[in-house]
């Protein structure tokens, strides 16, 4: 990290690129949204300024509340199951040497096919009249269970939400193992460190920085979930599965109350900007090099 | 590490004996492996099944063979658009997001990983901040932004905001990873007369190339994907990518879920396609990395 | 100063960045769009094309409409563009419709119109969703413009008026929303159809005794349903209040839908299905009823259940005749005052919107969606959607769905709390309260 001489115009110059892309075309055009919520608008023709009306309104909103709570609820579990999950399917993979190339592929599957596809699917498994898993408790002589419930629904849309993205997450957990030299592994074995040793003294360590990146990633993308609940249970039964991707869309699109629907677009930016650093924080490492 | 390195817990002697070193545990590890991997192969069965039947079945016997194969919804596939213009279409559109993304973002990571200065942990936060922001919210400036600019219905017009998009992701990705690069590959290079121009280019590119790979297999699939943008940036039949089709599968009239099936095969394929050809970037990259001890 | 100085060379810097970031993309897009310039025109040269020319034959033209994915009429719209350029040569039409259900678009047009970047012609919503553009004078007063022809319509085109006394919007074809009734699972189960409103309730109280479910619907997906309960509950007149009145019969429409599921009328999952799995369910004789639009009959023919079905006014509780309906025209032709303020479009966005709402080229976009044409009348009409087409002539009243009219925020916070409604958790009284509150 010792900075050599003239490094100044090179920081510059490669960081420009990029900065001024986004500040331009992603920057930009959020701080004109974080104006709008000042704003009671449909975001094109009558806007009347409001003050601090819409986040007066927030405070107050139930479904709000409720939304965030549930986005909150999603986000925990794709930091510990997707995260998770991919990590462990990630270090087997890594451990075998038959099918490997198999599994990678595999696995990536679901990653490609669209939250349209997988919405659907998983529409049909759980509708209750002809859906997959009454069609089988009929078959086997039980009765239909109504698997989108008040208490249920969240669970429902966050198996699918989990498992559809855990390929994701795997593939930069393999990339990351396979940046590990192999010669550690071999001296850690003239040591005799073996198996889980392996994992807990030597794997995760060394790729804790992109666990780090991985779970920055789940926290925000947890926020803007939006598609495969929005066709799975489109947030109910009454909201019960509504999160704040949902009812951001409703307000924005659909209710053509843009003002109140980018003051829900700042409310996710604060919250997971918040869980981020947090995390960044707790993980807090020195920083590792090989 | 520390002394007690070689006093293994019970449980750690448990499963050197019974899940690594015993075959036992190879079945298992293939066991669970195997079961994940018929869960993601399900669903792509799924579509592609489903796309051999009638628009009917696919709601009522979604789940059975098709009883009566028929390629109806391929040939409605090909007569709403211009398949063959739109694969180009996104094959330029994509293929241009990833190279910019993997330029600027590569260049940008290298600094944000290797060097220090004084904006870096603000640069870190808006980094963070910048993956948060919905394109719902954005969408309506950027696109007057393309009205003013004359872009829209131009390969431009989508390549830009999707670039921007991207950039952070790919940023955040590619900097985790080039941090880990040993220290002393830096000095060798500053040493062979390097300055930070060359030690990118023929130390920290060749070194990070799998993460490239990595990477680059994300941002296209998420532009490729994209729809939402793609409607508003470039609806024109002569720019328009295949994701396009998507949109064309319902109407008030209804859904056709047969050309839905039909659609999503399509559009998976390339992707599917190019995941192939990334995965032999990780690889090569991977031994180039390791060889340097 | 130093800083200053800094400031503006880093500034230069920023700016050769992005001419090597757009001249770099430059290069990508050249060669292809070489390739493919005999479809597409480059926006620039177009204008410098008409501007030399001068002719007001000489001009590319703009339309953005719904008719695209599914909809029946995509094809001929096509067909008829290409009609029209063959006979007026010198005139380019670039058709950028999309379907309204890709939910994009709203934006599109909203961004257009506010950004200069208008089409000369649309095929658009005539509700609350042209206000805005209405209001700024975006569009042109159809009646007053100079060539348009408007003659030979039906009532149509009077139910257009705005609230200002102008016409902005030219309909294409109409429509009507209805209870749609399996004739063959009522005969098979012996329960009379529902043609008044005990009729319609001891027809729910049969099939739910039944494996059959009475009606399909989606709770939260509810817009036919809402608009049905709150007409049946009052009739026309209290159908047509305004939001702010709270009218009773739309607070007592939402609560009968709440003791009609409790009396089993619904799907079990009718808080979490969409539409098109509610239709499906209808389309797979597993319910008796469905609400839904004259748009609907194409799926239900193609589920080969056409013969058995029939289309049934909602049957009104009190207040009003059974036989008024939700419907009429929603969708016109808006000409962009852009276009007609232009010397260079004028005559051509006017010969075509003329074109297009002729009464053959009415007729040949009914004709493949099976609406009801605003000009003219279809012959040859198949017998069960000419059940619907009787049912638009005898009304007695027709007014537009609930949510073409009032605030779409307030509408959704309606129809998404159906389900709480159902549940117990509020009352008609309660949701019409909130709705109204947030307008």
């Amino acid at each position: 990290m010792k900075n050599m001489k003239g490094d100044k115009l090179f920081i510059i110059l490669f960081l420009a690129p990029a900065v001024l892309i986004t500040s331009v075309f992603l920057y930009f055009p959020f701080f004109e949204n974080f104006f709008q919520s000042f704003y009671k608008t449909d975001g094109f023709f009558n806007s009347t300024f409001v003050g601090l009306d819409n986040y007066k309104r927030l405070l107050a909103d139930e479904i709000a509340k409720k939304a965030t709570l549930n986005s909150l609820q999603l986000m925990l579990y794709v930091a510990i199951f997707q995260v998770g999950i991919a990590l462990l399917l990630a270090v087997m993979v890594d451990s075998i040497k038959v099918g490997a190339g198999f599994f990678r592929t595999t696995f990536f599957f679901p990653v490609v096919i669209s939250g349209a596809a997988i919405g659907l699917l998983f529409t049909l498994i759980y509708n209750y009249r002809n859906g997959l898993l009454n069609e089988i408790l009929v078959s086997l002589g039980f009765e239909r269970v109504l698997w989108l419930t008040e208490q249920s629904s969240l669970y429902m849309v966050a198996i699918p939400t989990v498992w559809s993205y855990v390929g994701f997450y795997f593939v930069i957990f393999l990339t990351a193992i396979g940046k590990i030299p192999q010669d550690f592994y071999e001296a850690a074995q003239l040591e005799g460190v073996t198996g889980f040793q392996k994992l807990t003294k030597i794997t995760i360590p060394l790729i804790v920085g992109d666990i780090k990146v991985c779970l920055v990633l789940a926290i925000t993308g947890a926020l803007k979930i939006f598609e495969l609940v929005f066709i799975i249970t489109r947030g109910g039964p009454a909201r019960s599965s509504e999160v704040l991707g949902t009812y951001m869309y409703q307000k924005a699109f659909v209710d053509a109350n843009v003002g109140y629907g980018a003051t829900l677009a700042v409310l996710m930016v604060v919250i997971g900007l918040t869980l981020a650093l947090v995390t960044n924080k707790l993980m807090k490492s020195e920083d590792i090099t090989y | 590490m520390s002394t007690d390195k070689n006093q293994l817990t019970y449980w750690e002697k448990f499963q050197t004996k019974y899940l690594i070193k015993s075959k036992i545990g190879k079945i298992f590890v293939y066991i669970v492996l195997s079961i994940w991997a018929i869960s993601t192969i399900f669903p792509l069965v799924w579509v592609l099944l489903n796309s051999f039947k009638q628009s009917r079945d696919i709601i009522t016997n979604t789940f059975s063979f098709p009883a009566d194969p028929t390629l109806q919804n391929y040939i409605n596939a090909f007569s709403t658009i211009n398949i063959g213009k739109s694969y180009v279409n996104s094959l330029i559109i994509s293929g241009s997001v990833v190279l910019l993304v993997l330029f600027f973002g590569g260049l940008a990571s290298f600094v944000m990983a290797r060097m220090s200065f004084r904006l870096r942990g603000v640069m870190q936060t808006a980094l963070i901040a910048s993956l948060l922001i919905p394109a719902f919210a954005t969408i309506v400036p950027v696109y007057r932004m393309m009205i003013d600019l004359g872009f829209v219905n131009t390969y431009l017009g989508l390549i830009i905001p999707q670039t921007a998009g991207n950039l952070p992701f790919a940023i955040l990705v590619i900097s985790g990873y080039m941090a880990t690069i040993p220290r002393e590959l830096e000095e060798a290079s500053v040493i062979d007369g390097c300055n930070r121009w060359t030690m990118f280019l023929k130390v920290f590119l060749p070194v990070s190339l799998p993460i490239f790979g990595t990477v680059a297999t994300f941002v296209f699939l998420w532009s490729y994907n994209d729809l939402f943008s793609s409607l508003i940036f470039v609806e024109h039949e002569s720019v328009r990518p295949i994701v396009v089709l998507l949109s064309q599968v319902s109407s008030q009239y209804g859904t056709d879920y047969g050309l839905m099936t039909a659609a999503i095969t399509m559009t998976v394929i390339p992707v599917v396609i190019f995941y192939l050809f990334a995965q032999k970037t990780f690889e090569k990259g991977a031994t180039a990395g390791s060889v340097k001890g | 100063m130093r800083r200053g100085f800094k400031k503006l060379g880093l500034l230069s810097l920023f700016m050769a960045m992005l001419l090597v970031v757009l001249a770099a993309c430059g290069t990508d897009t050249t060669e292809p769009e070489k390739t493919s310039s005999d479809t597409e025109t480059p926006k620039e040269s177009d204008s410098k094309v008409e501007e030399t020319a001068g002719e007001v034959t000489n001009a590319s033209i703009k339309v953005v409409t719904t008719m695209a994915g599914t909809d029946p009429a995509g094809a001929v719209f096509e067909e008829l563009l290409k009609e029209f350029q063959a006979a007026n040569e010198g005139i380019k039409v670039t058709n950028e419709s999309q379907s309204a259900d890709a939910g994009t678009i709203r934006t599109k047009i909203n961004t257009d119109f506010t950004s200069d970047n208008e089409p000369e012609l649309m095929f658009y919503f005539n509700t609350v969703d042209a206000e805005g553009i209405i209001k700024e004078g975006k569009v042109i007063d159809l009646e007053n413009a100079e060539g348009v022809d408007l003659s030979g319509y039906n009532s149509m085109l009077e139910q257009q008026r705005n609230a200002d006394g102008k016409i902005y919007a030219a309909p294409q074809t109409g429509f009507y929303e209805a209870l749609f009734v399996n004739e063959k699972l009522f005969a098979d189960y012996g329960i009379e159809l529902p043609t008044t409103w005990e009729l319609y309730e001891k027809a729910i109280e049969e099939f739910a005794k039944t494996d059959i479910i009475p009606v399909a619907v989606s709770t939260e997906d509810s817009y036919y349903l809402v608009e049905h309960y709150a007409l049946a509950a009052g009739g026309m007149e209290n159908y047509r209040a305004e939001l702010a009145d709270k009218n009773a019969a739309w607070a007592e429409g939402l609560d009968l839908i709440g003791q009609h599921a409790k009396m089993g009328a619904f799907p079990m999952d009718a808080a979490t299905i969409d539409l098109s799995i509610a239709a499906s369910l209808f389309q797979q004789e597993q319910a008796a009823m469905l609400f839904e639009g004259s748009w609907a009959w194409g799926s239900i023919k193609e589920a080969g259940i056409g013969e058995n079905v029939t289309v049934l006014p909602m049957p009104i509780k009190s207040g009003g005749v059974t036989g008024e309906l939700v419907g009429g025209a929603s969708q016109g032709w808006f000409i962009s005052t852009k276009a007609y303020n232009d010397d260079t479009k004028r005559d051509a966005t006017v010969r075509l919107f003329n074109f297009l709402t002729s009464e053959e080229s009415i007729l040949r976009l009914a004709g493949a969606t099976g609406q009801i044409p605003a000009k003219g009348e279809l012959t040859d009409i198949d017998p069960r959607l000419a059940v619907g087409h009787k049912l638009i002539a005898d009304a007695p009243a027709i007014d537009a769905p609930i949510n073409d009219r009032i605030n779409p925020e307030s509408f959704t916070h309606m129809r998404t709390s159906v389900p709480e409604v159902v549940s117990g958790a509020k009352t008609g009284a309660q949701v019409l309260d909130e709705a109204a509150a947030m307008e």
